[in-house]
């Protein structure tokens, strides 16, 4: 029983992950970022490839 | 053969095959060939890391209280690998794209250091770090899937808290490989690598007379589909995977922003808007908030991750195998997956993050994060006593 629990509870975790996909949709992709751009003086101190959260040299 | 049919927890393995199509056929169909391969990707990491049991936590403790080195040097090798290879491919073309790979470079900074420390501190109170957490909970771990409730919301909080964090002395990021080069700076982490398997393997053989440089690579039990696998295969297919993961989606592998984003997406439903946030309003997060959950490739890979452990846990027979948890364990698993959450914010990702993927791309901060997260475990591995008496 609480094997299918756990399996509901994940299932219900990825409705939200569909729904969300669902209402926001993709409107811009983050894999294709152009590496050339540069930002701003304020994001460039906290330095991160896009896809781990931060903003290396990237412009969205 | 009949055995290991009976062992294998069928509906629990078709479940993750049936979630694996449906993903794969939406990430092709709606987002990108990248996302789908980054998915695979994360399957491959899912399943190696649980049928090598390859987390970081138990392998430090072990030679925090016991000298026992084993996973630590399996560790210690899989670093020393990473960093050969990803120097041949970090600011070069990729193979599956136009355009340039980039390292997992973040600052070296007071944040990092108190992040850090609080991270593997808090990993020996939960019993796992960011990618024990999330393999074990979706491998049916109960204690872990409430660690990686709470990991969410340190990890919010931590967003939330950005804005002070950030006003923290910083000496901005430092890569290695711009500083001295691609043979320099390889050779320099290569010798702090060779030096540290060195002091550790002594250490272990002062003290435990039966030491073995080749008890990693022990395939005796060997069994490709229900595991257990050898540490050291844990270390090689993890960097292939890493590796991959940089030619797919362009950086390497990181597990820890994901949780962030999914606690503010949730958050957001209850009628609190993050986007406000200082956090939030940095160029990748705001457009990781804006768009679709399944365009993060952190989420993609998470998602692999879980169903390729679902996956290895079902072929092993070990899906939710029932975990004891008491009151103290409980408080354990609460405070340790907060204070991972919030850790891994202030010190830029976890230990795979920042620790691995941030040396293996040269960056310093993955260095500092390495001693002080190891301090931080030495601290948190006499807390846990208190938990796991």
């Amino acid at each position: 029983m609480k094997r299918i629990i756990y399996l509901f509870v994940l299932t219900l975790c990825l409705i939200f992950a569909f729904l969300d996909h669902d209402s926001n949709g993709v409107a811009y992709n983050p894999l294709f970022h152009n590496h050339n751009d540069q930002t701003d003086g304020a994001t460039q101190s906290i330095a991160m490839p896009c896809g781990l959260g931060g903003s290396e040299n990237h412009k969205h | 053969m009949n055995t290991l049919v009976k062992k294998i927890d069928l509906s629990v393995f078709i479940y993750s095959i049936i979630g694996t199509l449906v993903f794969s056929y939406l990430f092709v169909s709606q987002i990108s060939h990248r996302h789908f391969y980054v998915f695979l990707i994360g399957i491959g990491l899912g399943v190696s890391l649980y049928h090598a049991s390859f987390g970081f936590t138990g392998g430090w403790r072990n030679f925090i209280e016991r000298r026992e080195s084993s996973s630590l040097r399996a560790q210690i090798i899989m670093l020393g690998l990473a960093v050969i290879l990803f120097s041949f491919f970090i600011n070069s073309n990729s193979w599956i794209y136009q355009g340039k790979m980039i390292g997992a470079v973040a600052p070296v900074s007071l944040s990092v250091v108190i992040g850090s420390f609080i991270f593997g501190l808090a990993m020996q109170l939960a019993g796992g770090c960011g990618s024990g957490t999330l393999f074990t909970a979706s491998s049916g771990n109960g204690k872990m899937a409430i660690t990686l409730i709470f990991f969410m919301i340190g990890s919010l909080v931590g967003t939330y808290h950005f804005d002070f964090w950030r006003l923290a002395p910083s000496l901005g990021g430092i890569s290695l490989l711009n500083e001295y080069g691609k043979v320099n700076s390889v050779l320099l982490q290569l010798s702090i690598l060779l030096m540290l398997y060195y002091v550790v393997f002594k250490s272990d053989q002062k003290q435990n007379s039966n030491f073995s440089h080749f008890d990693i690579f022990d395939f005796t039990n060997f069994k490709l589909f229900k595991g257990p696998w050898p540490l050291i295969l844990g270390s090689v297919l993890l960097v292939f995977f890493n590796v991959l993961m940089l030619q797919a989606a362009g950086h390497p592998w990181g597990i820890t922003f994901a949780f962030s984003l999914w606690a503010a997406k949730i958050v957001q439903l209850i009628g609190i808007d993050v986007s406000s946030w200082a956090f939030w309003k940095l160029s990748y997060p705001s457009t990781a908030l804006e768009n679709s959950i399944l365009a993060d490739p952190t989420t993609v890979s998470n998602l692999g991750i879980i169903f390729g452990a679902l996956a290895a846990s079902a072929l092993a027979g070990n899906f939710f195998k029932a975990s004891l948890i008491n009151r103290k364990i409980l408080i354990a698993a609460i405070l340790g997956g907060f204070l991972m959450g919030y850790g891994a914010r202030l010190s830029f990702g976890c230990n795979v993050g920042a620790l691995f993927s941030g040396i293996a791309s040269g960056s310093l901060h993955g260095w500092v994060w390495f001693l002080f997260a190891f301090l931080g475990s030495m601290v948190g591995v006499r807390f846990r006593r208190v938990f796991y008496s």
